[in-house]
C-alpha cells in the first residue's frame, strides 16, 4: 500500500465538500474513494484507517456532518464528538466489514 | 482524454494535471472554435491549418494523459520516485518540439518536427506496454493495454483516412466517399478514447484535404510516424483489421490481460447492462451536478422508480429489504448494488449507485 501523502487527502477532501454540499455521501462512497487510490490491493483495514484520517478535519471543521437520514428527506445528526463519532464509524466498518449503501453512516455538508 | 486527465490526482502528476486542465485543454477547444468559425466562413485552408494542429495536439496529449495516469499508477505501487521522473522528462522532452510545432499551426514546421522524430509514437506505445512489467503488475497492465489500444486504434483510424484522403488528393482525384474505417466498430471506438472532437476533426481533414485545402506533406509525415500506411500496432495491440473486427470493448489482446477479458468482459452481465443503461455510447446520462458523477435527471419519484425497477429488472439484480432504503438490490456474480431513497436531504428522490467502474454514484431526479 502507498503512504498516502497530503496532496492525495486534500485532493479527495475537496471532491467530498462539493459533492456533500448537495448530495448524502453513504460511508461506501468515501471508502470506494479511498480504496481507489490505495490500489487493490489494499486491506479493508487500510482502507478504514485512511478513509477516517481523510474524514477527521471535515467532521472537526463541520464542513461535514455524520449523520442518519429519516423519511421524508430529515435527518439527525450523530451525537458525541468527533472522536467518538470516528470511534462509532470504524465499530461499524469492522462489523459490516464492507459498508455498502445505506450501512452505517451517511454524511452531509451543511443544508439550508 | 478529458475524463481521463480528470482522474489524474496524485502528487507527482498534479502539475501536469492542472497545467493541462487549465492551460492546454481551454487552448486547444478555443482553437477548434475557431477552425470551426473559419470553416462556416467559408475560410477553408485556414480552417484546415487549425484543424491539422489540432489533429497533432490531440496524438501527443491522448499519450500524456496515459502515461501520466501510468506514472501517478507506478507512484502508488512504490517505484522509485527518480525512476518515474527521468520517464516523465523523457516523454516530456519527446513530447514538447511536437506540440510546439503543431501550436504554430504552420504546415512546414509541422511536417518536419514529424519527420525528425519518425519513431516517437511507437516508443511511446512501447514505454506503455513495458511499464506495468516492470513494476510487476498483471492487472493493470492489462488495464495500460486497453488504453494502448484505445489510443493505437484511434491514431490508426485517423491515420489511415487521412492518408488515404492524401493519396487521393495527391493524385488530383475527387473527392472521396466515407471511409469505411468510420463506418466500423473500430470508428466507434477511436471515438470512445478521444471523443467526438477527434473524430470530427479526422472527418473534417479528410474532406480537406480531398479538397486539396490540407497540406499533403504534413498528413505524409504523420503516416510516416506511425511507420506507413497501417500503423503499426504496439506489442501485443491487434492491427487495424483485427481491431475493425471486434465489437466495442470487446476484446484485449491475449498475453496482456493474462487472460483476455476486457474489464467489460470481466464484470458481471448485469453490470454491463447497467453500463448500457446508464452510459449509453460512453456518456453518461443527464446533467453532472456537485460532480460528474452525480447525475441529475428530470423527473420524480415515479421516474426514479421506473429506472430503479428497469435497472433491477434488466441486469438480473436481486432485491434485498435494507434499513432506510425503499430499495435496494445486488446485482449478479458481484457487480455492484443500487439503493433507491423516495427523498434525500436535498430533496429529490434518488438512485444510489455503487458498481466500480462506471462513473456513477448518484441519480437525482428533479421535476
Amino acid at each position: 500500500m502507498k503512504l498516502v501523502g497530503d496532496i492525495d487527502l486534500d485532493d479527495i477532501r475537496k471532491r467530498w465538500v462539493a459533492e456533500g454540499s448537495e448530495s448524502d455521501l453513504g460511508l461506501w462512497w468515501l471508502a470506494d474513494d479511498v480504496r481507489e487510490i490505495l490500489g487493490a490491493d489494499a486491506t479493508e483495514d487500510e482502507v478504514r484507517v485512511i478513509t477516517l484520517r481523510a474524514l477527521r478535519p471535515l467532521l472537526e471543521s463541520g464542513t461535514l456532518r455524520a449523520v442518519n437520514l429519516l423519511e421524508g428527506g430529515k435527518f439527525e445528526m450523530w451525537p458525541g464528538d468527533v472522536d467518538e463519532q470516528l470511534d462509532r464509524i470504524a465499530e461499524g466498518w469492522r462489523a459490516t466489514h464492507d459498508p455498502g449503501i445505506g450501512d452505517v453512516v451517511w454524511f452531509i455538508g451543511p443544508r439550508g | 482524454m478529458t475524463l481521463a486527465s480528470r482522474e489524474l490526482n496524485g502528487s507527482l502528476v498534479f502539475v501536469f494535471h492542472r497545467d493541462f486542465a487549465e492551460v492546454l485543454l481551454p487552448s486547444l477547444c478555443g482553437r477548434l472554435e475557431q477552425a470551426r468559425a473559419l470553416a462556416m466562413a467559408g475560410q477553408a485552408a485556414e480552417a484546415g491549418k487549425k484543424y491539422q494542429a489540432l489533429l497533432v495536439s490531440s496524438q501527443v496529449l491522448a499519450y500524456a494523459v496515459a502515461i501520466q495516469a501510468m506514472a501517478q499508477y507506478a507512484d502508488r505501487r512504490l517505484e522509485s520516485g527518480g525512476q518515474i521522473s527521468s520517464t516523465q522528462v523523457k516523454f516530456a522532452s519527446e513530447a514538447e518540439p511536437i506540440l510546439r510545432a503543431a501550436l504554430t499551426e504552420d504546415p512546414r514546421e509541422i511536417e518536419r518536427i514529424l519527420d525528425a522524430h519518425p519513431e516517437v509514437f511507437a516508443g511511446w506505445a512501447r514505454l506503455l506496454e513495458e511499464w506495468p512489467v516492470r513494476i510487476d503488475d498483471g492487472a493493470h497492465k492489462a488495464e495500460v493495454a486497453k488504453v494502448v489500444w484505445d489510443i493505437a486504434f484511434l491514431v490508426v483510424a485517423t491515420y489511415e483516412a487521412a492518408g488515404a484522403a492524401a493519396e487521393i488528393a495527391g493524385g488530383g482525384r475527387p473527392p472521396i466517399p466515407p471511409l469505411p474505417v468510420f463506418a466500423t466498430a473500430g470508428g466507434a471506438v477511436a471515438a470512445s478514447y478521444a471523443g467526438p472532437v477527434t473524430l470530427e476533426m479526422a472527418e473534417v481533414l479528410r474532406k480537406l484535404i480531398a479538397l486539396g485545402v490540407l497540406d499533403v506533406g504534413v498528413v505524409a509525415a504523420l503516416s510516416h510516424s506511425l511507420g506507413g500506411g497501417v500503423a503499426p500496432a504496439p506489442p501485443g495491440i491487434p492491427n487495424a483489421l483485427q481491431m475493425s473486427a471486434e465489437p466495442k470493448g470487446g476484446a484485449v489482446p491475449q498475453g496482456s490481460s493474462g487472460n483476455g477479458q476486457s474489464p467489460q468482459t470481466k464484470a458481471a452481465g448485469g453490470a454491463a447492462r447497467a453500463n448500457e443503461l446508464l452510459r449509453p455510447g460512453g456518456k453518461l446520462i443527464g446533467q453532472a451536478g456537485s460532480s460528474s458523477r452525480i447525475r441529475i435527471l428530470q423527473g420524480g419519484r415515479a421516474e426514479a422508480e421506473a429506472l430503479f425497477n428497469q435497472l433491477v429488472r434488466e441486469t438480473g439484480a436481486t432485491t434485498i429489504t435494507k434499513p432506510g432504503l425503499a430499495g435496494f438490490a445486488e446485482l449478479p456474480d458481484g457487480g455492484g448494488s443500487i439503493g433507491f431513497r423516495t427523498s434525500s436531504t436535498s430533496g429529490p428522490p434518488t438512485i444510489d449507485v455503487r458498481i466500480p467502474s462506471l462513473g456513477i454514484r448518484e441519480i437525482k431526479f428533479i421535476p
